[in-house]
């Protein structure tokens, strides 16, 4: 019997990395590096909030965020925590009449638990944005949206995590 | 270490008003600072930490990134077209070292 060619398979050259990188941290690696990351001293002015309780509060500054018109995308599991692709999107809000000035991601069990913020503008023409993060383990993802009369918006996802991703 | 290399993709033509999509990718292993090599020395902290798109000198969408922001920084965004111009798309890391790049916009 003629054996068939096998097909190569389409790995886009990102992705080849990161399995690369996530195999690596496999190998016994990552446990020692989430026990180490509790104690980790940040050395840097732009590190935040070690726990996302106090992250959340530098930007709602005692505001109560409503749970509506934001949406936060992720996968329900996440093969690999180096690459896990996020999208926000308060587009809801926005045919509402609410200008969104910025949205904003917390991943809350991550050794740093502020992962990023987006700022738009009158230019934007629509309030989402996708990108890709890192979890350390199975984590809730909290979006939030900053609105321009100075009220939040929150939305938050559960991720389960086969991989964890290195770092924070 | 890899080369960083930014890469956008935005319309080339476009009509006054339309909402249209951009992507950005940079490569850039963004070093979370965190991680060990094999002997358990701490592999240092190389992130990019910002990044900007403006259309004719105008930022209308900027990122702030910290470590979790997974290796070669992705972004799909937005943006309401005003009419013909010029983008400048500009990453900028903890160093002070920065990359950009420039894209035309023709209204048809």
């Amino acid at each position: 019997m003629k054996t068939k060619t096998k097909t190569k398979p389409h790995i886009h050259i990102m992705d080849r990395r990161h399995f690369i990188i996530g195999a690596g941290l496999a190998g016994g690696q990552i446990a020692a590096i989430l026990a180490n990351a509790p104690s980790f001293k940040i050395d840097t002015a732009h590190a935040r909030a070690k726990d996302y309780k106090s992250a959340l509060q530098e930007v709602l500054k005692g505001a109560t965020p409503s749970q509506e018109l934001l949406s936060i995308k992720m996968p329900e599991i996440a093969e690999n925590g180096n690459v896990v692709s996020v999208t926000l999107d308060a587009s809801a809000a926005q045919q509402q009449g609410k200008n969104i000035n910025a949205l904003y991601v917390f991943a809350t069990e991550n050794p740093w638990p502020y992962v990023a913020t987006f700022k738009l503008s009158k230019l934007s023409g629509q309030p989402s944005v996708t990108s890709r993060m890192r979890l350390a383990r199975s984590q809730k993802v909290i979006a939030l949206a900053a609105v321009d009369d100075g009220s939040f918006l929150l939305a938050e996802t559960f991720v389960k995590v086969t991989i964890g991703g290195c770092g924070g | 270490m890899t080369k960083v290399r930014p890469k956008v993709r935005v319309p080339k033509t476009a009509k006054v008003g339309d909402v249209v999509k951009i992507k950005t990718l940079i490569s850039h292993r963004m070093e979370s600072g965190i991680r060990k090599d094999k002997k358990g020395n701490v592999i240092p902290r190389d992130i990019i930490q910002s990044f900007e798109a403006q259309f004719e000198g105008e930022p209308f969408f900027s990122v702030d990134m910290h470590p979790a922001i997974s290796a070669d920084p992705y972004f799909a965004f937005y943006f309401k077209v005003p009419g013909s111009g010029e983008f400048t798309f500009i990453w900028r890391d903890e160093k002070g070292q920065n990359w950009s790049l420039k894209r035309k916009l023709a209204v048809s």
